[in-house]
């Protein structure tokens, strides 16, 4: 073709082409030769998939989350470039480390291939190092704590670890300017000088070839095509296939926007996981000799190795010493990942720590999908009654009051608040330990006397009282009869709309019981309520007016617990947690209208 | 073309066996490879895949009472809008130029320039619309007088509230075309 033959004159691109598939393999191709070309191009895919990330991805806190969230949730296979990249990691650490293995069992860093062998180290940190920076960038609750961690272990190196530390963060504080910082080096350094000391790799393993297995028939030769190539891309498509399958099967996760006042149990991602483990496995004291000796002593004695290993057989029984240190540690950072995982699902406390970071991290999506406001991320969460409001309960309620089986008991138990069951248990017996018996509100005897027929009448009356709109209607003509029950038998006692003898006997005003209003009173000034048997400290100067009306929207939810069986209040469980969302997503979108 | 130094190696690319080897691994390189063309080029062309959001909306922009008779008005169109994640209420959206015509006619221009997508600005001395990037100009019924755009300025639909307030049906619509064509 005359086309290609003047191509050809002017770049000479055929010879080029032909000594790179034409280079002779000692001893022929092999299996064992993959993992090179196999690192290359999973590092090209991340490349790709990760400059295709940059389309949508913006390294600022305020939208980091939610560009990670639209790509994920609204743009066009958004979740399968991402889920590439994302698991693409991953497989960068462990073709990494089948690659390093297979040259060290090998020998394949003996004269004269020392310097090839650095450059593979260099790289190696370098990789790590991309890592670390890469999972930062989605700014969420995962991304933050691990690079807090990560980040003060770099500032406790002796003499220059806090100039490194404020240097990468930015200053003091987790801040934009961490974010910057890590985006550039992810995106621009790190990759930059990988590429460069990647085509010094190449170059260097094209000078000397790669090393055949003592005892290989070094007469035989191959060349690279087809015999080498074949078995490269053969084992580069199924990586990539496994990371296709993962992305699909999986997806990449997206924890809830950093919040650094959420209490969160931080790990660092699975390829760190053996120096976290070693970490909790080592005393205190000794810590800096885990997180810091151990990767500068791992590291220099690997540099070192082509001195220690000196003579000229790569036979592997004759370098036990040098090769057996080395599939252990092999093994051992298998074992610790495998015991790590292993403490973690067997510890409740991090599995219930857990759950609620994914709750948290589903509500935000969910929040999400409907439109971020331009407050960010965080302001969307601060506006949400269900987590504004549980974050609420948990700093300032939980101490005496139990919701969802958390919290100690001195005062009446949250769960089903306001719900039929709630008011038939007071109505039951109000002294009962879950309800008033603990406190100091004392003097309603149990209603029971009044019998099945008026104490549900009484109980859809008082539930009705906090009805609003957009609720799931109740019983009109039974409420009706309990009110006649109620202004009978009940306002001797109890007060409303201004009738019956309010706070002479101590019973609460019933006034719209257990709507938001009356929830807003009660936490903002409980004495207005309960009088001077109150012992429930007003949260009117504490708390905000939006966030007494984040928690008031809140506990109000608990009035849609369905009627309980049995156990006075059973917690909620997750199915119904998604229903009670699910209800008050439409309320709020009522309400926006 | 390689064939020459090829020859020399025993076993070299003439057998079978590593034909079919070398066959087989660039098929699935291949199917790799699309693998990963396939779904990236539908993420970088996105925008292209997007179905059209709700596209014209009745907007609120004025009081009929409060509306000159027979000189033109710039009203801002202010609506909720959806910027990819962000969600903002109460943002200008865009500008209308309205016009009371009569006791109850209206006429509503869309005051983005259909040459390029300038700003066209009330030349009230003069009684004409101008576009000031390319010298358009029009008249104050919106139709073109001069200039290169490709057409009048776009009129858009109005109705009046039982209130006595203005509405309007702002879309927005393609530049450089001779017939109005909605943008999604």
């Amino acid at each position: 073709m005359r086309v290609f033959d003047w191509l050809d004159d002017r770049t000479g691109y055929r010879a080029l082409t032909r000594a790179a598939l034409d280079q002779e393999i000692q001893g022929g191709a092999r299996w064992a030769y993959v993992f090179g070309s196999g690192l290359a191009v999973v590092f090209l895919s991340q490349l790709v998939t990760g400059l295709m990330l940059m389309v949508t991805y913006t390294p600022s806190v305020h939208d980091a989350w939610s560009s990670v969230f639209y790509l994920q949730h609204r743009v066009t296979a958004g979740w399968f470039v991402r889920g590439l990249h994302h698991y693409g990691a991953y497989a960068m650490m462990l073709v990494m480390g089948l690659h390093m293995l297979q040259v060290a069992v090998y020998g394949a860093y003996k004269r004269p291939r020392e310097v090839n062998w650095w450059a593979g180290l260099a790289l190696m940190a370098l990789i790590v190092g991309m890592g670390l920076t890469g999972y930062l960038l989605p700014w969420d609750m995962k991304g933050y704590w691990a690079t807090t961690v990560a980040t003060n272990i770099a500032g406790s190196t002796p003499l220059v670890g806090p100039a490194i530390r404020d240097l990468v963060v930015g200053g003091p504080e987790y801040g934009q300017s961490t974010l910057t910082r890590m985006f550039t080096l992810h995106v621009g350094v790190l990759p930059g000088l990988v590429g460069l000391v990647l085509v010094g790799h190449v170059v260097l393993f094209r000078r000397h070839g790669p090393t055949p297995p003592a005892g290989a028939d070094l007469a035989k030769k191959q060349r690279y095509f087809p015999a080498q190539i074949g078995r490269d891309l053969l084992f580069a498509v199924a990586v990539l296939s496994v990371l296709a399958l993962f992305t699909v099967q999986l997806g990449a996760p997206l924890d809830a926007p950093a919040d650094p006042a959420i209490l969160y149990p931080p790990r660092p991602e699975a390829y760190f996981l053996w120096l976290y483990e070693l970490l909790n496995l080592v005393p205190g004291k000794l810590e800096m000799l885990v997180t810091l000796g151990l990767p500068a002593i791992g590291g220099g004695l690997l540099f070192a190795l082509p001195f220690f290993d000196r003579k000229p057989t790569t036979r592997v029984r004759d370098r036990l010493l040098f090769v057996a240190p080395i599939l252990l540690a092999a093994v051992a950072i298998l074992a610790l990942t495998a015991v790590s995982l292993r403490a973690d699902a067997n510890d409740p406390e991090y599995q219930a720590q857990r759950r609620d970071a994914d709750l948290r991290a589903e509500r935000s999506i969910l929040l999400a999908k409907r439109g971020i406001p331009p407050g960010g991320p965080l302001a969307m969460l601060d506006d949400d009654p269900l987590t504004r409001g549980a974050d609420l309960f948990a700093s300032k309620c939980a101490s005496c009051h139990v919701l969802d089986g958390e919290g100690e008991r001195w005062a009446p138990e949250h769960t089903g608040f306001g719900s039929r069951a709630w008011v038939r248990a007071v109505l039951h017996d109000p002294d009962d330990v879950r309800l008033f018996g603990l406190t100091g509100i004392v003097g309603m005897p149990s209603q029971d006397r009044l019998g099945d027929d008026q104490l549900t009448s009484v109980t859809e009356y008082v539930f009705s009282l906090g009805h609003e709109p957009q609720d799931p209607a109740f019983d009109a003509a039974l409420a009706t009869r309990g009110q006649h029950v109620f202004e009978t038998k009940c306002m001797n006692c109890h007060a409303f709309e201004g009738d019956g003898d309010y706070l002479a006997e101590g019973g609460p005003d019933m006034t719209g019981y257990a709507s938001r209003t009356w929830i807003l009173r009660q936490t903002a000034n409980p004495a207005g309520h309960y009088g001077e048997a109150n012992e429930m400290p007003p949260y009117a100067e504490e708390l905000t007016e939006h966030d007494l009306r984040m928690l008031a929207a809140y506990l109000r939810l608990q009035r849609f617990e369905p009627p309980s069986t049995g156990a006075l209040v059973p917690p909620l469980n997750r199915k119904q947690r998604a229903a009670l969302a699910e209800h008050e997503a439409k309320v709020r979108a009522e309400e926006d209208e | 073309m390689a064939s020459e130094k090829v020859g020399e190696i025993p076993g070299g690319p003439s057998t079978g066996r590593r034909n079919i080897l070398g066959i087989i691994a660039g098929l699935s390189a291949a199917a790799a490879g699309a693998l990963w063309f396939v779904p990236g080029l539908r993420y970088v062309a996105d925008p292209l895949l997007r179905r059209p959001s709700a596209g014209a909306r009745w907007k609120r922009v004025a009081k009929l009472d409060d509306l000159p008779s027979e000189l033109p008005i710039a009203c801002a169109v202010i609506g909720e809008r959806v910027d990819a994640w962000t969600r903002s209420p109460a943002q200008r959206l865009g500008t209308v130029f309205l016009r009371k015509k009569g006791e109850r006619g209206l006429v509503a221009l869309q005051a983005e320039c259909p040459h390029l997508g300038c700003s066209i600005q009330l030349d009230a001395d003069a009684h004409r619309f101008a576009c000031p990037c390319h010298e358009s100009f029009f008249d104050l019924e919106g139709k073109q007088t001069s200039g290169p755009s490709p057409r009048g300025m776009d009129a858009l639909e109005t109705r009046i509230t039982a209130e006595g307030d203005v509405e309007v049906k702002f879309e927005r619509f393609r530049t450089q075309t001779r017939d109005r064509v909605e943008l999604g």
